[in-house]
């Protein structure tokens, strides 16, 4: 049984980091990009099976949806090197092509009127697979087509395979940077209340962070948004790699995420990567070890979520290492992160670092011995929720930028939307806030009040 | 014979005298027959002169000597004496020859008239030292049955004790070193070409023959490696190779287990460049010297074979991959197509069936590309694996087979009763024997079992997380906070058998092996593996395994009543909190399809609220006292659990580690008042 994963990716965002995340699996793989297997791959061990299928002529196809509403993106995708990779039927770009204008509304809009052809798609890909373990999306929530029609897809894959898992990787938003997109808190905001109902695990890249680690840590100047993906994708196949290189644990994503996530709305997922490389920068190469390693992931300038992590704690951790490991150190990184107190956890229930050590694909060089993910459910992510909210709040208050979404026929009568969306994401907030708490098991929530008043309405 | 004068009385009786020295009686001089031989002796009846008679009284101990020791060398020369005894009677009996010589040399003096006993007595001296010596020997090999072994060792001993008496030492040099020449060349012959060359049943290693047969039948090669060849009885072994004796056995048992595979020995390397065999020498280091030449060389030839002929390490690998789980997908994707199957009782499962289905899951999983994929196996043990683990204690080794172990009660499932098996081969099986294939297969069912807790928490995890839409998140905390717990055990539990036991005694294990240079550092070292991942994953402390299948179970049933409870509430399939899809389409159904979004999210809402009601009536009073039930039982027992653990932390570094693996956080420590040592 593969436990197949289907890749969603939406929007120009969405499109360029799931490409830049297939190019990494095609190497990782020892797949070319025309789908044939490289001469030096045909024996392996991995299970490519997982994102990929074999058509009739051998050649892996990723099981994966292009979906955009303007061809900006896809059509290069189509006539690049990459162009014969995916299936041509697996390809929706909207025959309008005028795209969301940034725009949620017009964007979850227009995913529901094509919603058959989309769904088709998707069922197809479903029926093409053993045992589908669940849904992989990648969009961004600040814009308009990853942002709505990513939403109207979380909603359609939750009614239609509620048993599946949803996971999704989320570009969210740097607010400190000025944005050409105003009604960008309003977007993020109603993509947000998909995010927290709608899908099981959400992997949040932060654009402020990665742009952070870029300049910081990569001594990039100005890092491009192929820089920037690079780093994307490398944390993508980095979380994935348990699933496409079996060992002992982990082998399937909800084995993976089960733990990582004790509640289910507390499902927001920050990401640490350690030690960094773009091929575009050459960077020092440090010795690297298990413990070293580890030590790093708990640093803030190797985590991907700008957040001070000195407030609040974790509720989980999972540390995949890769490379040349030493296991023996595993139990001493451990025992050295325990004793020194490197990091918080929930007063409420047991929590620890959970380790895996993954097999690394043995067609891609790295320049460490011993790379780290890291992926952790931290409550400081509510940091990104509070800054969503902070600028959605006044906006919402003065209805500013409103008429963009009035215009269109949902938006028409009623914004009840924007503030459900923001009740949820409070809820989500206030919940973050209570799970730092030891009653947080006894925590009666905004979510019961919420409840009530929406019952007695 | 007081007739004559003492003149003729002397001549008469150097005459009867050199007789006796030829073993032969006369008239005068009386042989009387003794345990050893014959004793001669001045007949009683002669009345001889006091001077002759005490110088007879000197000469004729010779004589009695000399008859001592043909007659040893006669008894020693029979066919049943062996070998060593052979070649010592003939080193005494050219001995004899020369004192031969000398008596012949006296007769011609005597033709001559010119020996009188004087005389005599001043030429036999120095042989009356040889062979009364000689006949000492005789005397004490004959009063022990000493031969073979034995033998050599009593003139080692004489060697010792004649340390102050340089002739007589280097006469026992002399016979010890001509001795041993038959008892070397069958060492030789061990030790360069493993074969056992010993007519006479002397040698110290011995053969049973009985056991060449069935070599690759793993219940057999067992008691192969240490039945097929053993020492001889201590005092069978020569005292000057005792210290080497076990090195001497190993040497030529890998030998033939390097001829069992049918390759050829190349014997004459075994022996240092320019020494053709192993031969007696009085410095003890010269053949301990080739003897360990031959032992370390036997050694290489073998590691080599296993090595790198029959890639032990990789069948290691092949058996890590499969009972280890290190490669985790053959076995959920084996028990998913085999579920049906192996939710049988044990007994009711066909085996031939799960055999198919295990080939096929190999074939579609990573593991395709495994060499030895052909090798695995399954097995069905219907104990549970605490009475297989007691089983093991008491009986010392396993009984391969499970059959009449059943329990009647308890029937095991497929699922609890299966295990991987493994074909291994000569000379493999010498390392991983069937006893060490026991101790893979309790632990493979050991992890499985919590691979299997591991994956049924995952499963309650993901009914929980079809309830993340209802806005009564509150009802379902305690569930969630109790799913996390027994999930955090679990997985905590596993993660630190599989990192920090079984990985870290792997990496030990392999860097052993690459440098091992006999067999028996592999076997050791393979052995040493096994004992401490069977007791750091806690399998040899009944107490502790106890609580943890205590705890596993409350874990099971938990994901039962979460699965129950999810079908009564229908959180599966037509959902409350999970909107049906058709709800939607029904509700926007005949609408312009823009304006009915508005509507659907209208919808969503009000269900979302209507579902508030159903679960407030479902989850009632029941649901919490159960809930509460599952709590303190899962909290008694875990508290039991690394309570017993902290206690004996203190000394068991393993147990310190696996506390502080559940206690990482210090959630238990804080809440038990426990102090981790870790």
């Amino acid at each position: 049984m593969p436990r197949e994963m289907i890749t969603l990716q939406v929007g120009q965002c969405g499109n360029q980091i799931g490409m830049a995340f297939w190019e990494r699996l095609c190497a990782e793989h020892g797949i070319s990009p025309d789908g044939m297997l490289a001469p030096h791959a045909v024996e392996g061990t991995d299970r490519k099976d997982v994102f990929f299928y074999q058509a009739d002529d051998d050649h892996y196809i990723p099981r994966a949806l292009l979906l955009d509403l303007e061809p900006r993106v896809i059509q290069p995708i189509q006539t690049g090197a990459y162009g014969n990779l995916f299936n041509p039927e697996n390809i929706f770009i909207d025959a309008e092509g005028g795209g969301a204008g940034n725009n949620w509304g017009t964007g979850y809009t227009k995913a529901e009127a094509v919603q058959e052809k989309i769904l088709d798609m998707l069922d197809r890909e479903a029926d093409g697979s053993d045992s589908l373990e669940g849904f992989l999306l990648t969009h961004s929530i600040s814009g308009g087509t990853g942002s709505g029609m990513g939403s109207n897809l979380l909603e359609k894959l939750n009614d239609r395979y509620p048993k599946k898992l949803i996971q999704t990787y989320s570009v969210f938003p740097n607010q400190a940077e000025s944005s050409d997109v105003v009604v960008q808190p309003y977007n993020s905001m109603l993509a947000l209340k998909r995010l927290v109902l709608n899908a099981d695990c959400v992997v949040v890249l932060d654009n402020a962070a990665l742009d952070r680690i870029a300049t910081e840590r990569l001594h990039i100047e100005s890092p491009t948004h192929k820089q920037i993906n690079e780093i994307v994708s490398t944390v993508m196949a980095a979380s994935t790699t348990t699933l496409r290189y079996p060992g002992y644990m982990n082998n399937d994503l909800v084995g993976l995420v089960s733990s990582l996530i004790p509640t289910p709305r507390c499902h927001f997922m920050m990401t640490g990567y350690t030690p960094l490389s773009v091929s575009s920068v050459s960077t020092s190469v440090r010795k690297t070890t298990v413990l070293d390693v580890m030590r790093r992931l708990l640093q803030t300038q190797n985590i991907m979520l700008s957040a001070d992590l000195k407030v609040g704690c974790y509720l989980s951790i999972l540390n995949i290492i890769q490379g040349e490991v030493d296991p023996t150190q595993v139990h001493k990184a451990l025992q050295r992160i325990r004793q020194r107190k490197l990091c918080n956890f929930i007063p409420w229930g047991p929590a620890s670092i959970q380790v895996a050590l993954s097999r690394r694909s043995p067609y891609v060089e790295s320049a460490h011995r011993v790379t780290g993910l890291m992926l952790a459910n931290h409550t400081s992510i509510n940091s990104k929720f509070v800054e969503i909210a902070a600028s959605f709040d006044p906006m919402r208050k003065r209805r500013m930028y409103m008429q963009h979404f009035t215009k269109l026929p949902m938006f028409a009568d009623s914004l009840d939307e924007f503030d459900d969306s923001r009740e949820v994401v409070q809820n989500l907030m206030d919940e973050y806030k209570a799970i730092e708490r030891p009653d947080y098991v006894d925590w009666q929530g905004s979510s019961a009040a919420a409840a009530s008043s929406a019952a007695s309405s | 014979m007081l007739h004559i004068g003492r003149a003729s009385q002397e001549y008469q009786l150097v005459e009867e005298a050199l007789y006796a020295l030829m073993g032969i009686e006369s008239e005068h001089i009386r042989a009387f027959p003794s345990a050893d031989g014959l004793v001669f002796q001045l007949a009683s009846s002669a009345d001889v002169d006091a001077s002759i008679a005490d110088l007879l009284g000197r000469i004729l101990p010779l004589a009695s000597a000399y008859s001592a020791v043909t007659a040893f060398v006669e008894t020693g020369s029979r066919y049943e004496a062996g070998l060593v005894s052979h070649a010592l009677c003939a080193a005494v009996r050219e001995l004899l020859n020369e004192y031969l010589i000398v008596v012949a040399q006296l007769e011609t003096q005597f033709g001559l008239g010119q020996l009188n006993l004087q005389k005599m007595w001043f030429f036999v001296q120095p042989s009356l030292s040889t062979v009364t010596a000689l006949a000492t020997l005789a005397r004490s090999i004959r009063d022990q049955g000493a031969r073979g072994g034995s033998l050599l060792s009593l003139l080692h001993e004489a060697l010792e004790v004649s340390a102050g008496d340089s002739p007589k030492r280097a006469l026992i040099e002399h016979l010890l070193s001509a001795a041993s020449v038959p008892y070397f060349s069958a060492l030789t012959a061990w030790v360069t070409a493993g074969s056992v060359v010993d007519p006479y049943a002397e040698f110290m290693v011995v053969e049973h023959p009985d056991m060449a047969k069935d070599l690759g039948l793993p219940a057999l090669s067992d008691s192969y490696w240490s039945e097929r060849y053993t020492l001889r009885e201590a005092k069978a072994v020569p005292r000057f190779l005792a210290p080497h004796a076990a090195t001497i056995l190993t040497t030529g048992k890998y030998l033939n287990v390097i001829a069992g595979c049918g390759l050829p020995i190349p014997s004459e390397t075994l022996l240092p460049a320019g020494e053709a065999a192993v031969a007696y020498a009085s410095n003890e280091r010269e053949y301990a010297k080739t003897i360990e030449h031959a032992h370390a060389r036997a050694a290489a030839l073998l590691i080599d074979v296993l090595m790198r002929k029959h890639a032990l390490l990789d069948r290691l690998g092949s058996i890590k991959r499969y009972f280890l789980l290190s490669q985790g997908d053959v076995l959920p994707h084996f028990f998913e197509i085999a579920a049906d199957e192996l939710a049988r009782p044990a007994s009711a499962v066909d085996i031939e069936k799960l055999e198919a289905l295990l080939e096929l899951a190999v074939r579609s999983t990573s593991a395709r590309g495994d060499e030895h994929k052909d090798e695995l196996g399954l097995r069905l043990v219907h104990t549970s694996i605490a009475s297989e683990l007691a089983h093991i204690n008491t009986a010392g080794l396993p009984s391969g087979s499970s059959a009449g172990a059943k329990a009647g009660a308890g029937e095991l499932t497929g699922f609890e009763a299966f295990a991987f098996d493994f074909v291994v081969e000569w000379p493999l099986n010498l390392v991983i024997s069937s006893a060490a294939l026991t101790k893979y297969r309790l632990l493979n069912r050991h992890l499985i079992k919590s691979t299997r807790v591991c994956k049924a928490m995952s499963a309650a995890w993901a009914i929980h997380k079809l309830t993340k839409t209802a806005h009564v998140q509150a009802y379902f905390k305690r569930a969630y906070a109790l799913r996390s717990k027994m999930l955090h055990f679990v997985s905590s539990f596993s993660n630190y058998m599989f990192y920090q036991v079984l990985e870290p005694a792997w990496a030990q294990l392999t860097a052993t092996l690459a440098g091992a240079t006999s067999l028996a550092d592999v076997v050791t070292a393979h052995e040493a593996f096994l004992n401490a991942a069977l007791k750091e994953c806690l399998l040899t402390h009944p107490e502790l395994l106890k609580l943890l299948t205590k705890l596993m179970s409350t874990c099971s049933i938990f994901v039962d009543y979460t699965a129950h409870l999810s079908a009564t509430l229908s959180l599966d399939g037509d959902s409350i909190f999970v909107i049906p899809p058709g709800l939607v389409d029904s509700a926007v159904e005949g609408l312009e399809e823009e304006a009915a979004i508005a509507q659907a999210l209208a919808v969503r809402r009000e269900h979302a609220a209507a579902a508030v009601d159903t679960t407030a009536t479902v989850l009632d009073d029941k649901y919490h006292r159960t809930l509460a039930k599952f709590e303190e039982n899962f909290g008694y027992h875990m508290r039991l659990f690394l309570q017993t653990i902290n206690l004996l932390s203190g000394t068991e570094k393993h147990l310190a580690a696996l506390f502080a693996t559940f206690d990482f956080n210090g959630f238990y420590g804080d809440a038990l008042g426990l102090f981790s040592y870790a």
